[in-house]
């Protein structure tokens, strides 16, 4: 039997809660050593303490413990920095160690092995924990036992075994999420944003997301002579992985767009997911390398190299601000076209003037019109560099002016861009506050509608403040509208059930306050007199006063 | 709204499909189709990689002359700088020149054991300059000469082509390039010959 869905009213509505803003651990000092300490490392369902920082920082080191891994089979990297790599391991180990040791230490509080008959064996028999155990005995075994390097290292990469204890619970999850749905469906909620992501959908962006890093910080590596010297094999072998990855999340993104909203024809609504700005930015990101392989015998295509660093372009998708951004360029193109019409009007006509007044002066600088255009946009631009500048009265008087002149036309888009950036966010936020008054319909929001809401104030990048505010108005805008309402006739008010009930309350409420200072025998005298109100009248009044 | 809700039609089967699988298949030849462009791509680097090794070579080689090649009865002759300033006026000999140098390297050395990696079966060349223009230099090993700038110049040294010609009696400031696959010029050391 499914659990009833919890709903909250407006005015019980915590808006730091909401925001998931940073809410003091209700964790009694009093508590016993062992269980006090369990209460702020390690147990998931207290909200405020040290649990979920525990598992990124222990994750982080895992990821760091990898790159470290990596790094460590690049000679070049190696060898001149061997101390430090040792010294990381050193502390990874002993930070590992503690954690192993604390959740030993812990376990008896641990509510999975609580109630068996020795918690802390159970809890070295679990998987996880034998994953833990795995991870660290490698480097105590070389203390011991003559290992030979190889197997050390082998064994070393056990230690990204724990990765699993943050993976198979989000892919728990996701299964559990996507029971009844297609494979299509579940590669769909794996790259698009969907509710059947879950966790594992936030795990593969930042997998993408620490890829595109990787690969654009190559990029702009291999630029470096000197450290393209020494690692230009292990760049390529980068690349290729990267590629490989992109490739894949690229194949997925095509193959399963016919779930999204308007693409459900199999073959135009891949080709409409294929021109999409995004999805061909995909495209864009993995094109040169099979390009630069494919043709390398004929062109030499490095230049395209340098398109890699199209890949960052990925990381706008989970960005709203990027999405604003472009809703307010498209809103305003119109405006911005004509400015960008008048700038470049002004530039060919100052260009003009230019060369009509200075070339007879520096024929080797004003040598044509397209010169004299550079000259033109750097001077409009207010960047100046001097490299070109005029040297007759009349070209400086002209300088002047277009100087001036540039001051303003420059700054009209990046002025309409500001303002209207700004006028965006504020309908957002109006469109946010409609849509949580049409939420509250009900007069409650539920878990999906707060869900919403949540996700919905994180992308308005809104302060706990700021919601508060937003709350606050609304609750007297719904007071303003339960007092209007008393003024709509009664067949209007009984179309809506929220506000049928508003008004019975309200009349019951005028009913008790007519008890409170009207003379009840007299009231009663008088109406069963003259046959004023029948027996069961008489009975409702009654029943009303007792009850208020 | 950020997030945009899929079809809300319930599925017929949660198995995968014909197509599910022609996906996955797809997915496969797509990783085997990068990594073989990606083994095509290593291949080409590891020719950079020799080439680089190659210069290294020659590097170490004329490191190691640097020093003898001023002594009296230096093995390679064409290489040998001119004699201490006591027995100069006996000499009457023109200096050795680059190409002279070149030569007798290239024919008395190990490195006439050492070929351009980027084309097969032929030896070790040396190249005035790396040109993108012309691919079929790749491989080849460059000189120039470093010459210092007078003082308050813009640059603090020039380069210019290590030429045939280049008297080279004198000790002299030199950067070894070798030329990569797309005949652009990868700097291996400078250093004093």
């Amino acid at each position: 039997m499914e659990e009833p869905r919890k709903a909250i009213k407006i005015a019980d509505l915590d808006a730091a809660a909401l925001l998931g803003a940073e809410v003091e651990a209700d964790i009694s000092p009093d508590l016993p050593r062992r269980q006090w300490l369990y209460a702020w490392l390690l147990d998931p369902n207290i909200p405020g303490n040290y649990q979920k920082s525990v598992d990124k920082w222990i994750a982080i080191l895992i990821i760091a413990n990898l790159f470290s891994m990596v790094l460590e089979q690049v000679p070049a990297i190696f060898e001149p920095y061997q101390a430090w790599f040792h010294a990381f391991d050193v502390f990874s180990i002993v930070v590992f160690v503690i954690e192993y040791l604390t959740r030993f230490y812990l376990a008896p509080e641990d509510e999975e092995f609580k109630a068996k008959g020795n918690p802390r064996l159970s809890y070295m028999a679990s998987p996880f924990a034998i994953i833990d155990l795995l991870a660290i005995v490698p480097f105590f075994l070389q203390a011991f036992v003559p290992v030979d390097l190889r197997a050390l290292r082998f064994l070393r990469l056990l230690r990204i075994l724990k990765i699993f204890r943050i993976l198979l619970p989000a892919i728990k999850e996701f299964q559990q999420l996507n029971r009844e749905r297609t494979f299509r469906q579940k590669i769909h909620a794996l790259v698009f944003n969907s509710p059947y992501g879950g966790k594992l959908k936030d795990f593969f962006d930042v997998f993408i997301g620490v890829w595109v890093l990787i690969s654009v910080i190559a990029v702009v590596l291999e630029s470096v002579a000197s450290i393209s010297y020494l690692i230009n094999i292990e760049f390529v072998i980068l690349d290729t992985i990267a590629v490989a990855i992109f490739t894949i999340e690229y194949m997925m993104r095509i193959y399963s767009s016919v779930e999204e909203p308007g693409h459900r024809n199999p073959l135009t609504g891949r080709i409409k997911q294929f021109t999409n700005p995004s999805t061909f930015i995909d495209f864009l990101a993995i094109l040169p390398f099979f390009l630069e392989v494919l043709l390398h015998h004929v062109l030499d295509l490095r230049f395209l190299r340098v398109f890699r660093l199209a890949r960052l372009l990925k990381l706008t998708r989970g960005s709203d601000a990027t999405a604003t951004l472009f809703q307010v360029i498209k809103r305003e193109w119109p405006v911005m076209s004509a400015a960008a019409f008048i700038m470049i009007l002004l530039i060919v006509l100052t260009a003009s003037l230019g060369y009509l007044f200075e070339h007879a002066a520096q024929p080797e600088k004003f040598e044509n019109i397209p010169t004299a255009i550079y000259w033109a946009v750097i001077t409009l631009a207010s960047v100046g560099y001097g490299d070109i500048s005029p040297v007759t009265p009349i070209g400086r008087a002209m300088t002047v002016v277009m100087a001036l002149l540039g001051i303003g036309i420059f700054a009209i888009p990046a002025g309409l861009l500001a303002s209207a950036f700004s006028d965006q966010l504020h309908k957002e936020r109006d469109a946010l506050k409609a849509s949580i008054l049409k939420m509250l319909g009900d007069g409650e929001l539920d878990e999906d509608e707060m869900a919403l809401l949540r996700s919905e104030a994180k992308r308005l990048h809104l302060t706990v403040e700021e919601m508060n505010s937003i709350l606050e108005v609304l609750q007297l805008e719904l007071e303003s509208a339960r007092k209007s309402l008393l003024q709509l006739p009664v067949n209007v008010i009984a179309q809506n059930p929220l506000h049928a009930v508003e008004h019975y309350k309200y009349l019951l409420n005028q009913i008790a306050q007519l008890g409170i200072y009207v003379d009840k025998n007299a009231f009663l005298d008088k109406a069963q007199s003259d046959d004023r109100l029948t027996v069961s009248e008489v009975d409702i009044w009654k029943r009303i006063l007792e009850h208020r | 709204m950020s997030s945009t809700p899929a079809h809300p039609n319930p599925p017929v089967s949660t198995q995968p499909t014909a197509m599910d699988w022609l996906f996955l298949l797809s997915c496969v030849a797509a990783v085997a189709l990068v990594a073989w462009f990606g083994k095509m791509a290593y291949t080409e680097a590891t020719k950079t990689e020799t080439a680089k090794r190659n210069g290294e070579a020659v590097v170490a080689w004329m490191q190691e002359a640097t020093a003898g090649r001023f002594e009296p009865g230096f093995g390679v002759a064409a290489c040998a700088g001119a004699a201490p300033a006591a027995d100069k006026a006996a000499t009457t000999n023109a200096p050795n020149t680059w190409g002279g140098c070149l030569d007798a390297i290239l024919v008395q050395t190990t490195m006439k054991t050492l070929d351009n990696p980027f084309r097969e079966g032929i030896a070790l060349d040396f190249a005035p300059a790396c040109n993108p223009e012309d691919r079929s230099l790749a491989g080849n090993i460059v000189m120039e000469k470093i010459t210092a700038t007078p003082p308050g110049s813009a640059v603090p040294t020039v380069t210019s082509p290590l030429t045939p010609d280049v008297a080279i009696d004198q000790k002299i400031q030199v950067r070894l390039s070798v030329c990569d696959k797309g005949a652009y010029a990868v700097k291996v050391a400078e250093f004093e010959f």
